[in-house]
């Protein structure tokens, strides 16, 4: 498989199903394994690591679900290609950046992964679009069962699955939302969000998980703690937790309405018509512009365009995307006036379909 | 070695400058350097940046230290890490460091997760590798769960009066009811 051709796939993830008003992009669920008897990431030895991938694809071939999967090492990758795989949300920007032997599988629809030699040995993940984690949690424990069944995990009766780091310990399992948070952001109750949030032992980080920053008023809502709480139940404190802060967006973005009907709608017309025009866009322009489509969309305010239309804009529109669409390298210039030129050319097959 | 300007103090501060094109080393004692203007503030600095840290790493020792392990000279035997290199790297090193590090473990991961247990999925590996076998007589009156707790408690009971021939043999029975390894 080429990796060039992912640049146009349809990934289940942008699909913008059960996208919950348009504000949910998409949710994941990933568990972090280890094989009991090779050493742990910082004391894995190149050998270890070769053994380890080894194993995981000798469990994955055995398997049904990673069957048809591509299999990718990262040393063989250009690193625009690594952050080609990182846009997508298939591997972390740790693993594109780290050094060794580290290898990623991942099915056709890009819903199901495995990142080998990562933090942990594997880092198995659902994605899945909208708000469905207890979906992604079931496809990503099916895979777990079946790899699980294979290799031996790294346990212990009283701790759970071991990590190599220690808040990962217990289940191993992180499930987040990607969700859209403009009135929040506008209204600056972002802030008071974030401290309930932690009180509830759950967490928002940017748009690529840990250590980024928010772009488009998009963040990741994920739980904080993995031991002493069973899987299911993390993953239904997680859809409780997200819906309490989309009730806030709403109540946030009627406020706006209310308040401001005419700027709000100014706001989002003129977004609008400046991807449709503009001639040179940056990538953080690009991502305001397309929130406030996006929001214009979940008010009402623009018809005849689909969450998984935005999603998948927004996902051809990240630097090495672009870059792989135009098979030669581009100064972050030149990057900015293809951005431009792609946001166009959808609009324009948008508007004439 | 006496200051090379005043002769006269200690030299403690190695000034090293250019002139014309070649280096030249100056060892001087505190008080010139300061007259010089020298910048000594590399080294003071990374001491005042150091000792609150120092500080907070003895404290957190001396925590540690509350079960009477010397947490900081523990090292896992199966792959060598140090327990002073787990703590700067926040990473363990194998399977066996759990175990190396379980007393400082044990009080970390309570403060993380604010649990001492894993609740929820065990692993498939461990059941699919040995297939039930027909239950023998003995197993057959202690296949219920209370009698599983029992025999935890048995154990931990076992384990605090050191006796630990007794817990070993609990303890494979107990694994024996889980079905596991």
């Amino acid at each position: 498989m080429d990796l060039r051709g992912l640049v146009n796939n349809a990934a289940r993830w942008l699909s913008g199903e059960d996208d919950a008003d348009g504000m949910i992009v998409s949710c994941r669920a990933r568990l972090a394994r280890n094989i009991s008897t090779l050493p742990f990431a910082p004391k894995a030895t190149l050998d270890d690591q070769e053994q380890i991938i080894e194993q995981v694809l000798g469990a994955a071939q055995q398997g049904r679900q990673m069957g048809n999967a591509a299999f990718f090492k990262m040393n063989t990758l250009q690193s625009n290609e690594r952050r080609l795989l990182v846009e997508r949300h298939l591997i972390s920007p740790a693993l594109a950046e780290s050094k060794g032997q580290r290898g990623l599988l991942f099915n056709p629809d890009e819903s199901l992964s495995v990142m080998i030699n990562e933090e942990d040995h594997l880092r198995l993940q659902a994605i899945l679009p909208g708000l469905q984690p207890m979906q992604a949690w079931q496809e990503v424990n099916a895979l777990d069962d079946e790899l699980g069944g294979l290799l031996r995990y790294a346990h212990s009766e009283q701790w759970g699955f071991l990590t190599a780091c220690p808040t990962n310990t217990g289940t191993g399992l992180r499930v987040s939302v990607l969700i859209h948070l403009p009135a929040l952001v506008v209204t600056e109750d972002m802030e008071r969000v974030m401290r309930g949030l932690t009180q509830m032992t759950f967490t928002v980080r940017g748009y690529h998980g840990e250590g980024t920053n928010a772009v488009g008023n998009l963040f990741q809502i994920s739980n904080q703690s993995t031991m002493g709480v069973p899987e299911g139940e993390i993953v239904e404190k997680l859809v409780e937790v997200t819906r309490q802060i989309m009730a806030h967006e709403k109540e946030a973005q009627a406020a706006l309405l209310k308040e401001a009907p005419s700027e709000v709608e100014d706001k989002v017309w003129r977004a609008y018509g400046l991807l449709a025009h503009a001639r040179v866009l940056s990538s953080q322009e690009f991502m305001n512009l397309l929130s406030a489509v996006r929001l214009g969309r979940s008010l009402g305010i623009i018809d005849g365009m689909s969450s998984g239309f935005i999603n998948q804009l927004m996902i051809i529109t990240q630097p090495s995307h672009l870059q792989a669409e135009a098979g030669v390298d581009l100064s972050p210039e030149e990057r900015d006036v293809r951005r431009a030129e792609v946001a166009r050319r959808h609009l324009a097959e948008l508007g004439a379909a | 070695m006496k200051c090379e300007t005043c002769a006269k103090g200690e030299a403690t501060v190695a000034y090293t400058h250019i002139v014309d094109d070649t280096k030249k080393t100056l060892f001087l004692c505190e008080v010139c350097a300061e007259e010089k203007n020298i910048e000594t503030a590399a080294p003071s600095e990374d001491k005042t940046k150091d000792v609150p840290v120092l500080v907070k790493e003895v404290k957190e020792e001396l925590t540690n230290l509350a079960g009477a392990e010397d947490a900081s000279s523990a090292s896992c035997q199966a792959c060598g890490m140090a327990y002073d290199e787990f703590k700067k790297a926040g990473r363990l090193g194998c399977t066996e460091c759990y175990g190396a590090f379980a007393p400082q473990l044990e009080r970390l991961l309570k403060r993380i997760h604010g649990a001492e247990r894993h609740q929820g999925k065990g692993p498939i590996a461990a059941r699919s590798e040995s297939p039930p076998k027909p239950p023998s007589i003995d197993e057959v009156v202690t296949t219920d769960t209370d009698t599983l707790d029992q025999l935890r408690d048995e154990l931990a009971k076992a384990v605090s009066a050191e006796a630990f021939e007794e817990a070993a043999q609990l303890r494979d029975r107990i694994r024996a009811l889980e079905g596991g390894h």
